[in-house]
């Protein structure tokens, strides 16, 4: 059995479920990788070229493969950006005043590991960046936080600080992202801004 | 001419294939950033039909293959890095 794999635009797609044949040829296109998974588990991983999968083993001469099996084409080369925003970090200024901060940006991520974004995402049938943004919003909206109150606690005019405080959003994210399969590129910060809204709507940034 | 430019492509094209797929398998993190650092000067670098990027492809192929090969016992693999840096940026150049 030979199968041509398509490529995909959305990072994952399942592309094939079902009975699979001993020895099956895939032919991959360049920038893809295919996954192969059998009983709920990664079985192997073609990469760009032609590959077997399935392989008989011992049971020479057979063709038929009763197992239900899957197969999932990964865009590995294709650079995906998500735009993130958080507001209402509620932070206290040195006179005592309280105050909201807030950000927005984006991040840009590629597939590092295949294997271990399906596992993560519970093999679905697409993984669309939709899906990723989703499952990393809260890991990512809390390292905001985390990073901006870092800052205004630091003393610092968060306007100001955009490149330190991404710096250190990045060193959060890139281990996290890491688990999911995915190599944060860059994380960028649009706009920030801190408001005091014990005097009204007095702009400190 | 334009066979040479397309062959050029394409070589690249897996080049960037193959970058990927030892950044995948890379586990140290700052190897891994420059590993993607050389993914996308090479993806931005203008096609060109010189005849010279056959010689470097041979060799940034080679490289890699090294490298993915010897990173997994934790050999320092800097000095690969380098080399292969400085052959995409010569590959710029052309």
């Amino acid at each position: 059995m030979r199968l041509s794999v398509s490529a995909t635009e959305d990072v994952a797609r399942r592309i094939y479920d079902g009975a699979l044949g001993y020895n099956t040829v895939l032919d991959v296109p360049t920038g893809m990788e295919a996954v192969h998974v059998k009983g709920g588990a990664v079985c192997s991983v073609v990469r760009e070229g032609v590959g077997k999968i399935n392989l008989a083993g011992a049971l020479k001469g057979m063709t038929k493969c009763r197992d239900i099996q899957q197969i999932y084409v990964v865009n590995r080369c294709k650079q995906f950006e998500v735009l993130w925003g958080t507001g209402g970090i509620p932070f206290t200024a040195k006179d005592g005043a309280a105050g909201s901060a807030g950000a927005n940006g984006s991040y840009t991520f590629v597939v590092d590991n295949a294997s271990a974004l399906l596992r993560k995402f519970g093999y679905a049938e697409v993984i669309t960046v939709t899906d990723v943004k989703a499952m990393l919003k809260p890991i990512v909206t809390s390292a905001v936080k985390q990073s901006v109150l870092a800052a205004i606690n630091g003393g610092y005019n968060i306007g100001a600080h955009t490149d330190g405080i991404c710096r250190e959003l990045r060193e959060k994210l890139e281990k996290e992202f890491d688990g999911f399969g995915l190599f944060l590129d860059a994380v960028r910060i649009e706009e920030i801004s801190d408001v005091l809204g014990g005097n009204g709507s007095e702009e400190t940034a | 001419m334009k066979k040479r430019l397309e062959a050029n492509r394409e070589s690249a094209a897996k080049i960037i294939s193959l970058l990927s797929r030892v950044r995948g398998e890379c586990t140290d993190m700052a190897a891994k950033r420059r590993l993607r650092a050389l993914e996308e000067k090479l993806a931005i670098a203008s096609p060109s039909d010189s005849e010279e990027i056959a010689f470097i492809d041979e060799e940034l192929v080679k490289r890699l293959t090294e490298f993915a090969a010897i990173a997994e016992n934790g050999v320092l693999t800097t000095r690969y890095l380098d080399r292969m840096e400085d052959l995409i940026t010569r590959r710029r150049t052309l």
